[in-house]
């Protein structure tokens, strides 16, 4: 007969894991009745589903066996004794205390300071609670070259959306001009934003005083923010104050903004209606001109692509049926606006990756240099045992230890980082602010001074408290105990990532000093700007007559060699592009760079002209005929020579008087880019800079001079200037930056590495004292001593040089890709980075190592 | 009367184990309540219910023999204890009462 069937043997023995031994035989008893009846009736495979699901509900708090929980009554008085104790030796071993939280603390530091710049630019424009429904209405030129985006909309194009697109919530756009704005009897300059009232609903900047509803109830209304206010009226209240913008517009102020928070895209100094500027109602119908960025508030950020779709019909409606195939229109989502507007968030989880690395690396050590004391105290550790000390109270005791030291440090990595946070900001142009007021801030970083503390603390504790009570009271190790293969890979990647960093940051400052030394083939050296703005002259009608005024009387001081104002300067070049083509071409007219200079321009500037002439003075002509390129817009042109070349615009025809050498008028970040010049406009409001060459070391008497001339014009706005050579270094503050933050990390990297090498050579040498002893008895040299331990040092960062140069010269060689006018990585110089690591290695070696080598071989060998 | 609160399921439970006198365990009472009461109970809350009555004393229980049919495991047999029959009967006189208390009445027009 065959035997009856079982029940499944995994729920069998899953019920007596957990059951109560008391009751699991009647149960068992019961659930195998009512089994055999399953098999018969429903068949084994039902049956065994049963059983299971019947053990299942078994499994509860009434029968799961309750397991003995046994605290010694001691156990709370020890865990103070354990902290007493950790307290005493830290207290007995000065130095050592002092390199390890030293260490971690300047780690912690490191790591703060990053994650607060790396959370404050990967929360750009987040503060507005309805910051992932908003997005910026943009077109894209589709050329033959790619596709360029364009930020810059047009007045009427807000309310056609809404009109057209139901889904639409709301709307708003806005410009910002830099303004003058006039009290009774003070003038400043500030940034307006010409807004519509929505812009205070759609984003949320909270209001200090007044009311989103109300403000802009009329037309001459302003918001203005808590600084502004400052600045404007001091203590008095502003609500009411009448202010006057570019001295023609007036409001009264109506509502006072909280300061913008650094990281919103959106930076403004007051709000004004932008119905209340005098050409809305001519620019409201216009679809030609665009100037202001336009945003939209869908019902949530997945109906964006929907409303993308019904664009190019959009675009048929307004611009006519062509136009589809060479515009798009496309929607930013707001939270995007910090990779478009304001730098790459790349670099910053790059960053997030050194802080990571930084505090590995500050963790390691601390294993190193703990593990390293604590062999000093196998002859406790033994004591300990013999007394009775059981296993778990030697690992509480070592954990205890690295638990207070971890918390010691966070806690003085907080205070550095508020200690330096200002630097940071002052250095860097940040605003950040440690968040100390937020518990929730305090309660992780609490939590992770006693997570690392008690991972830290973990290895030696289970390292040291394994050993047999004999083993420990000798004070003896095998010598390959002790994880020297995971040690000696830290201190690899230690030096890895320390030789990286330097690399970098040797090879961002070459980038940045060949870039700012670099020939820009026009002269920036004795050049005065002074931006003249729209705003400087109350009346257009003697605009012109006023600026020549100026110019001759500059040109009348001896020491001024040249005089010229134009709408750009070279370092800043506003977005200015207009569509040409050759004459007689038959493609579709190029999309191009253009600009307004006077006939002075290019020898004021230093810019060589290659064939032809520059623009003759007061000649009727060249006002209304003339362009001159620059080379690559002749290459654009694919014209050979400038005979009888004439440029078409449409409208008018432009003949070619000239070819200007290719000047550097961005950053060598980019390839020169064509550009057209045209003799001064009709009108001398597109002239944005008066441009002044001088020859004198006498800077300030100059700037006496400038300063009297322009009071004299009395414009109404006050004396600006910079020097050409200061402005070109403002446009590499990116890459300024990115140096100063590699520099610094570079700094904590290698201090903090050689902390680890500093713990990693203490622990050898320990483990060599005896060694080192016969070694000396025997007749070995000081010297001997030395270089015999500074061989493995030394092979282990030749191997962190063999794996750093390569990777390092890779991902430099990538980042320099960036830029049209770039070095090469110097391998030489990455290579020198090594021997500045091994040199500095050899020091915080040789210290260790000169000291166990001049110890009396008596002391290390007498209890053998 | 709170000290011998009695739930409906450990109600039932005891009653089973009167009817069942002498051949009260798991599966038993499990079936009979199943029978009587047309409700289906699983065989784990039988058995929390019946560790519970004894724990307050209105069961008690004793190992039966081991069969076969139980791949060798013992049955725990269990029996109302004087306690517990004292307890069962002050519920029903409790019932009782309260129903003789309801006027005739509440009956009418239901």
């Amino acid at each position: 007969m065959q035997p009856p069937k079982q029940p499944p043997r995994h729920a069998q023995q899953f019920l007596r894991g957990f059951c109560d031994p008391d009751l699991v035989s009647e149960i068992e008893g019961d659930l195998y009745e009512m089994y055999r009846g399953w098999v018969l009736h429903k068949g084994c495979r039902k049956a065994d589903f049963l059983y299971w699901l019947h053990v299942l509900s078994f499994f509860r708090p009434y029968f799961i066996a309750k397991r003995k929980v046994t605290l010694h009554p001691n156990h709370s008085l020890m865990i103070k004794n354990y902290f007493f104790i950790a307290y005493r030796n830290l207290s007995k071993h000065k130095s050592f205390t002092l390199i390890n939280i030293s260490g971690l603390a300047i780690g912690v530091t490191a790591a703060l300071i990053i994650a607060l710049y790396a959370f404050n630019e990967l929360t750009y424009d987040r503060f507005h609670p309805l910051a992932d429904r908003i997005f910026m209405v943009y077109k894209e030129r589709i050329t033959p070259n790619g596709v360029q985006p364009t930020y810059d909309t047009w007045l009427p194009l807000t309310a056609r959306l809404e009109s057209e697109y139901p889904e639409i919530e709301m709307t708003a756009h806005s410009f910002v001009d830099n303004v003058r704005v006039s009290l009774d009897d003070k003038q400043f300059e500030a940034e307006a934003m010409f807004a519509d009232p929505e812009i205070l609903k759609m984003f949320n900047f909270p209001q200090v005083e007044g009311n989103v509803d109300h403000v802009f109830s009329s037309l001459n209304e302003a918001v203005i923010t808590e600084e502004t206010a400052q600045k404007f009226f001091g203590d008095e209240d502003p609500l009411g104050k009448t202010i006057t913008l570019d001295f023609a517009l007036q409001y009264t102020v109506s509502g006072v903004l909280a300061d913008i928070p650094q990281n919103s895209s959106l930076q403004f100094d007051l709000v004004v209606p932008i119905k209340s500027t005098p050409d809305y109602q001519e620019l409201s119908e216009n679809w030609g001109s665009s100037f202001l960025s336009s945003y939209v508030l869908l019902p949530d950020a997945s109906s964006a692509e929907r409303l993308e779709a019904k664009f190019p019909d959009f675009i048929a409606q307004v611009w006519g049926e062509d136009e589809p195939q060479k515009t798009n229109f496309k929607l930013l989502p707001l939270t995007d606006a910090y990779d478009t507007f304001v730098g790459d968030s790349h670099n910053i989880y790059v960053l997030l990756v050194i802080a990571i690395g930084i505090i590995l690396i500050a963790s390691v050590n601390f294993m190193n240099l703990s593990t390293a004391r604590s062999l000093e105290r196998m002859r406790e550790i033994g004591m300990r045992k013999t007394f009775g000390a059981r296993r778990s109270q030697l690992i509480y005791q070592f954990i205890s230890e690295a638990v207070l030291l971890c918390l010691a440090s966070v806690l003085i990595g907080i205070m550095l980082t508020m200690i330096i946070l200002p630097y940071f900001n002052q250095q860097f142009g940040t605003a950040l602010v440690f968040p100390l007021s937020d518990i929730r801030v305090l309660i992780l970083l609490i939590s992770f001074g006693l997570l690392l503390g008690f991972f830290s603390g973990s290895y030696p504790a289970f390292f040291l408290s394994r050993f047999k009570i004999i083993q420990s009271l000798r004070g003896k190790l095998r010598s390959k105990q002790g994880g020297i293969g995971l040690r000696n890979a830290l201190v690899v990647l230690q030096f890895t990532v320390s030789i990286f960093l330097i690399g970098s940051a040797l090879t961002v400052w070459q980038q940045l000093s060949f870039m700012q030394n670099a020939d820009m083939a026009f002269d920036k050296e004795n050049i005065i700007l002074m931006p003249l703005g729209l705003g400087s002259f109350e009346g257009s009608a003697q605009d012109s007559a006023r600026l020549e005024v100026f110019k001759t009387q500059l040109l009348a001081h001896p020491d001024i060699v040249s005089v010229s104002s134009s709408s750009h300067i070279p370092s800043d070049w506003a977005g200015w592009f207009t569509f040409v083509q050759p004459k007689g071409w038959e493609g579709d007219p190029m999309r191009m760079r253009y600009t307004f200079a006077d006939a002075a321009y290019f020898q004021t500037l230093g810019i060589e002209i290659q064939e032809g002439r520059m623009f003759h003075e007061d000649s009727q002509n060249d006002r209304n005929e003339a362009v001159i390129l620059n080379e690559a817009a002749m290459q654009a042109f694919g014209w050979e020579n400038i005979e009888n070349k004439v440029i078409d615009m449409g409208r008018s025809e432009y003949q070619l008087v000239g070819l200007a050498e290719d000047y550097h008028f961005e950053s060598l970040r980019n390839e020169v880019a064509p550009i057209l010049h045209f003799y001064r406009a009709p009108d001398n409001g597109v002239h944005n800079y008066v441009t002044a060459r001088i020859q004198t070391k006498d800077y300030r008497g100059m700037l006496n001079f400038l300063e009297a001339q322009w009071e004299a014009l009395n414009t109404g706005r006050p004396f600006d200037f910079s020097f050409m050579d200061e402005q070109v270094a403002r446009m590499y503050e990116a890459e300024d930056r990115l140096l100063g933050i590699v520099t610094a990390f570079s700094g904590v990297a290698i201090a903090i590495a050689c902390m680890g090498l500093l713990g990693l050579s203490q622990y050898t040498l320990q483990k060599r004292r005896k060694e080192i002893g016969i070694r000396k008895v025997l007749g070995a040299s000081v010297g001997k001593i030395l270089l015999m331990v500074g061989r493995d040092f030394t092979l282990l960062i030749l191997l962190s040089l063999l794996i750093a140069v390569p990777f390092t010269y890779w991902l430099l060689h990538e980042w320099l890709q960036d830029f049209a006018y770039r070095i090469e990585v110097n391998v030489l110089l990455l290579a020198g980075v090594g021997s500045v690591a091994l040199f500095i290695a050899w020091l915080t070696i040789s210290f260790q190592s000169i000291k166990a080598a001049q110890a009396n071989p008596v002391d290390s060998l007498r209890d053998e | 009367m709170k000290g011998t609160n009695l739930g409906e399921l450990q109600e039932l439970v005891m009653l089973t184990v009167g009817m069942l006198y002498d051949d009260a365990y798991g599966v038993s009472i499990k079936d009979e309540i199943e029978k009587q009461s047309g409700r289906r109970v699983t065989l784990s809350t039988i058995h929390a219910a019946l560790n519970r009555l004894e724990d307050k004393g209105y069961l008690n229980s004793r190992m039966g023999g081991a069969s076969e049919e139980r791949g060798g495991r013992p049955k725990r047999l269990f029996r109302v204890t004087a306690y517990g029959k004292q307890v069962l009967e002050e519920s029903r006189q409790m019932r009782n009462r309260m129903w003789d208390l309801i006027p005739r009445i509440a009956w009418r027009n239901i």
